[in-house]
């Protein structure tokens, strides 16, 4: 699936962009320059996003805030009000930002064929390292998908580890 | 191949019998076709997070509507969670008792509905829809 083209590969640098938090305040990607970035797109229907849901906060949130990383999680194409039931019912407490438009998505959507951008972004997953450049990059894939994030939790300690 | 978000099912509604009568009970039903490889979540998923199939029939003078009657659900595994979900797929049938009261007049009346579904095809799911249909009902006395 890293065969898929997107207009990011790994070892680029993403342009900045912002967009509102649930909050209403706004978040920038360049707020988090100095840290690594780990940047998933999510939709609320969406099954396997429901599925990952607990081990973003439980697993990756919560073990790797205090450590270096942050956790930006991108919703696309939905109302802040959804966006902000589903985070009540996980009991996320990591930041999440609304791509209303699909705008953002847009730029990070591999082509798949068949499927607008805001539904093949879906499950994707990207870290950044300190300097805004691309160190990993997941495009889902049902073979591979797995709801507890293995390969990320492998790739952030292997990041860290290498400072 | 382009995926046709809005009508990615096939609905097809018939009664049971063709002709209405007043104070005599039919049936509506509506064959739904999921495409090949497909699969759309059941009446009752088997996660919280899971978007349940239902059917959506509008009010409509002389004829009043029974509980839905949807199919036993297909239990499918999947390789991303362990549990066993509940799921619709292929071609399924949704049955409507359709209640005529005893003073209907004679004459033909539209039965508007709507099927809401999250559906997934072999490789990605698809955002939730809300596909409509109608049939048109012969009353006779």
């Amino acid at each position: 699936m890293s065969k898929l083209i997107a207009k990011y590969n790994v070892g680029d640098v993403v342009d900045d962009f912002s967009l509102p938090m649930l909050d209403s305040t706004t978040a920038k990607l360049s707020d988090f320059r100095g840290k690594v970035l780990f940047l998933v797109f999510t939709a609320t229907w969406c099954p396997y996003c429901g599925a990952e849901a607990p081990y973003l906060e439980k697993e990756i949130w919560q073990k790797y805030k205090d450590k270096g990383v942050q956790v930006l999680v991108v919703d696309v194409k939905e109302s802040n009000q959804v966006v902000k039931e589903f985070r009540d019912r996980y009991g996320w407490t990591l930041p999440v930002v609304v791509d209303e438009t699909g705008e953002v998505a847009l730029q990070f959507a591999p082509k798949k064929e068949g499927l607008p951008p805001e539904i093949a972004i879906l499950n994707s997953h990207f870290i950044l390292d300190k300097t805004g450049k691309i160190v990993f990059r997941e495009f889902f894939a049902l073979e591979t998908f797995d709801a507890r994030l293995s390969a990320i939790i492998h790739k952030l300690d292997k990041i860290l580890a290498q400072g | 191949m382009h995926i046709n978000l809005a009508q990615w099912l096939r609905l097809v509604p018939s009664l049971e019998p063709a002709v209405l009568k007043p104070g005599v009970e039919g049936q509506l039903i509506v064959a739904v076709t999921i495409p090949a490889g497909g699969h759309i979540e059941s009446d009752q998923p088997a996660e919280k997070f899971l978007i349940p199939t239902k059917l959506v029939l509008d009010p409509i003078e002389h004829i009043g509507y029974g509980p839905i009657r949807y199919p036993k659900a297909i239990e499918k595994r999947f390789s991303w969670t362990e549990t066993v979900l509940k799921v619709f797929s292929s071609t399924i049938q949704i049955k409507v008792p359709l209640i005529v009261s005893r003073d209907a007049p004679a004459k033909t009346v539209t039965i508007f509905g709507t099927l809401n579904y999250q559906g997934c095809t072999a490789s990605s799911c698809l955002p939730p829809n809300n596909q409509k249909f109608s049939i048109e009902a012969k009353i006779l006395p």
